[in-house]
């Protein structure tokens, strides 16, 4: 479109302006990927309470229970159990996954792959990450308020979301905290989908784009559009518990007149579809890429995968509905949901058929991040196929509210996602930092979380067909649900044992990064063509001395008529013909 | 340091429209609460609720469309003039707003009362709150009115805070006829 070309930041001379109000987008990228991972691990250990409660209810959590919950010797009480799976998803959602997926490796790697200097809009940049710093302030601050933090489940439907169901500050932060970290993605998207639009450099299609940069740009244009939907949501709510407004409640709550409860689920679902796909894009991307890169051939039906992901974008816009089948919807309107829904089936398995034809006859290289992208593979197959069954109507009757959608949704949106992070962060880690983690530790890594996150939402996909709720506490009072309990002791275990296999990527990650003396691992380790490898490792904070020309797609790999030594070819180089 | 030498105007033009963009998927989701409020109220205004006399609204969408009018001849020519009545009308409609609330206090209106109430605050509230925004955005426009220099060497932060302006004026007109007026 408008190409120009930036020009290169002055070198950053203070601490402050080199670490704290930086205008880089590595920095900014950087400063996104520590607060995603600090709340990884806050989320991280809420969830392996929530787990400690289901598996052993009625002990203590070891170690840090008895110094929080005096009171009751460490055993986690009902109304804090409540608290932790309803900050637990918050936390990471909005700050784990978002951060990490979107605001990290969207900062870093588009203006490195499509070869420009900085984001269009710097400042814009910064703000969004200023912003997001000020949403943590408020979502933490609700864990140390009277009442608690906000207990009525990351959804936060009406009433529990209300004054009725939850009447301390604890929720009302959290409604703040979500509405000001929408404000700060939706600056972070508007920033992305302009600079993806206008820098491309000279001779970059949009199919000469890296996958990576098609899911994190899809992902912007569905956060700029339904992420000030939940803002209005966040308002009505915001009006409903400090100005008194009645938009959302009813029956006796409501004095004069009556709301309506179901309005703000469809307010919430129709931001909350979308956002599935915002958390999926961008590591379909990277795995899309990864794959081929580690295959050494190009990515197959590449175009085809980056148009799959563009119907799935605008048909994740019309299936909200299948959230709400229990709500008294009409059927007519639930088949149609339904159909819809099963629409998206049809390009989720182009884009997982071009996957596998990536694969097919592939050189494979088992590097770490490549162990990461396959496992993405297995896990997202599982969750896109249990999926079909929440989406039909006579199934999800059953299933709706069961373990069975918190395996599902966790399978897509927390194992595929959690394992395209780290495949992210492995394979871009020698570009951020100039120093390459250590194979043998993200071998170990991977096999513990695979087995572990497979025992976890494995065993929930279970105890949910065996009809479980989720959000109960002690569930093991009903008759019905006691012969679950060696099940739910099971996915404790592996709970425990993924949280283990965390440990082996935070030491890997610490001692690599402060005390590692190893050599600079040169410019491309991974001899991978796109532009960002054709820049010194760590990326100069101008990334490129001169902006570069893009002559191929991203993927050139094994080209038989290659003849320069090397199996892959730079996006800066004339496409070889035979 | 100037980091956006050499920035076409598209550039932020781009940008500009995809924040329109988010911003009317906002208010959107708003009408969308009103319609289905309005399209399941057995009676509208419901009981008990006199039909609100359209002065105050009327005169804001008036004034609110004075101001577009003024800006928009601000951007075509610059100066003072232009831009102080913008300001003047910016400020008189938030002030119509402060009256327009007083008023519905008189009736017996209340943001608690029932859905009516919500609707019509919730409304006016969050649409003065993007108005007291433009405002502050209509200051940082402020020094281009001083000299031509300035006014030409601006013209994309005065195109861009124009659109958001008119955008608003936009917005409350709807809000005049399917609130209101409806």
């Amino acid at each position: 479109m408008a190409f120009y070309e930036q020009h290169a930041h002055p070198k950053p001379k203070t601490f402050i302006s080199k670490y704290i109000i930086s205008y880089d987008h590595k920095v900014i990228g950087k400063q996104f990927l520590w607060s995603g991972i600090f709340f990884l691990f806050v989320g991280g250990l809420m969830a392996l309470m929530i787990r400690w409660s289901l598996g052993n209810a009625g002990e203590p959590f070891p170690i840090i229970g008895p110094l929080m919950f005096p009171e009751t010797g460490g055993i986690i009480p009902p109304d804090v159990y409540a608290m932790l799976f309803t900050m637990h998803g918050t936390i990471m959602i909005f700050w784990a996954i978002t951060p990490i997926l979107i605001g990290a490796f969207g900062n870093f790697c588009i203006p490195l792959m499509i070869g420009c200097r900085d984001m269009a809009f710097p400042t814009l940049n910064m703000l969004s990450f200023w912003t997001f710093f000020l949403a943590s302030i408020f979502i933490l601050a609700g864990l140390f308020t009277p009442l608690g933090a906000a207990a009525g489940g990351w959804t936060s439907y009406p009433t529990l979301s209300t004054l009725v169901g939850s009447p301390g500050i604890g929720q009302t932060l959290w409604t703040l905290a979500i509405f000001i970290t929408g404000a700060s993605s939706t600056m972070g998207a508007i920033n992305y989908i302009t600079t993806v639009i206008v820098l491309r450099a000279p001779g970059m299609g949009y199919f000469d784009m890296p996958l990576t940069i098609w899911g994190i740009w899809l992902t912007s244009i569905l956060n700029a559009i339904f992420l000030p939907v939940l803002g209005a949501g966040c308002l009505l709510l915001i009006f409903d518990r400090v100005m008194g407004t009645h938009f959302f409640l009813a029956g006796a709550a409501a004095t004069t007149g009556s709301g309506d409860p179901v309005l703000f689920q469809h307010v919430f679902w129709i931001f909350g579809h979308p956002e599935v796909y915002i958390l999926i894009l961008p590591a379909w991307g990277i795995v899309s890429d990864v794959l081929a890169f580690f295959s050494r051939k190009p990515a197959f039906g590449a175009k085809a995968t980056a148009l799959c992901m563009t119907t799935i974008s605008v048909l994740s816009i019309l299936v909200y509905g299948h959230h709400m089948f229990t709500t008294q919807m009409s059927p007519l309107l639930t088949q149609t949901f339904m159909t819809l829904t099963m629409t998206i089936s049809i390009p989720s398995s182009i884009l997982f058929a071009n996957w596998l034809g990536t694969l097919w006859k592939g050189s494979i290289r088992m590097n770490s991040p490549m162990l990461f992208a396959l496992g993405v593979v297995f896990v997202f197959g599982l969750g896109g196929l249990t999926g079909l069954y929440l989406g039909t109507v006579t199934t999800d009757l059953f299933l709706h509210d069961t373990y069975f959608v918190v395996g599902h949704f966790h399978y897509t949106m927390a194992a595929s996602v959690l394992l395209g992070g780290y495949c992210a962060i492995y394979f871009w880690f020698p570009k951020m930092f100039g120093k390459m983690l250590n194979e043998k530790l993200a071998y170990v890594h991977f096999f513990i979380t695979f087995i572990g996150l497979n025992g976890v939402f494995g065993g929930m996909l279970l105890i949910g067909y065996g009809g479980m709720h989720r959000r109960i506490f002690n569930p093991f009072v009903y008759d019905f649900l006691e012969k679950l309990m060696p099940i739910n002791n099971f996915v404790t275990v592996s709970a425990l044992i993924m949280g283990f296999g965390q440990l082996f990527f935070v030491a890997n990650f610490v001692y690599t990064l402060f005390f590692d003396k190893q050599e600079n691992p040169g410019d491309n380790p991974w001899e991978v063509g796109t532009l960002e490898w054709t820049i010194p490792s760590p990326a100069p904070s101008y990334n490129f001395r001169e902006i570069p020309v893009v002559k191929c797609g991203p993927h050139e790999m094994g080209n038989p008529n290659l003849t320069n030594g090397r199996d892959f070819q730079y996006q800066t180089e004339e496409l070889v013909k035979a | 340091m100037d980091r956006n030498q050499a920035m076409p105007a598209e550039v932020s033009n781009i940008a500009m429209v995809f924040t329109l963009v988010s911003f009317t998927m906002l208010f959107a989701t708003l009408f969308l609460t009103f319609a289905i409020f309005r399209l399941t109220a057995e009676a509208w205004p419901p009981f008990g609720v006199e039909k609100l006399s359209l002065f105050y609204p009327g005169l804001s969408t008036v004034v609110i469309a004075l101001s577009s009018l003024t800006y928009w001849r601000f951007e075509k020519s610059g100066g003072p003039r232009w831009f102080g009545m913008t300001l003047a009308l910016g400020l008189a409609f938030l002030g119509l707003q402060l009256k327009f609330w007083a008023f519905l206090k008189t009736l017996g209106i209340f943001a608690s009362t029932g859905t009516f109430g919500s609707l019509i605050y919730g409304f006016t509230w969050i649409h003065a709150a993007h108005v007291l925004a433009a405002l502050a955005l209509l200051l940082w426009v402020l020094p281009t009115a001083r000299s031509r220099e300035s006014f030409e060497g601006h013209s994309i932060r005065i195109r861009n805070v124009g659109m958001f302006w008119h955008f608003l004026g936009i917005v409350w007109f709807l809000i005049f006829l399917i609130i209101f007026v409806l």
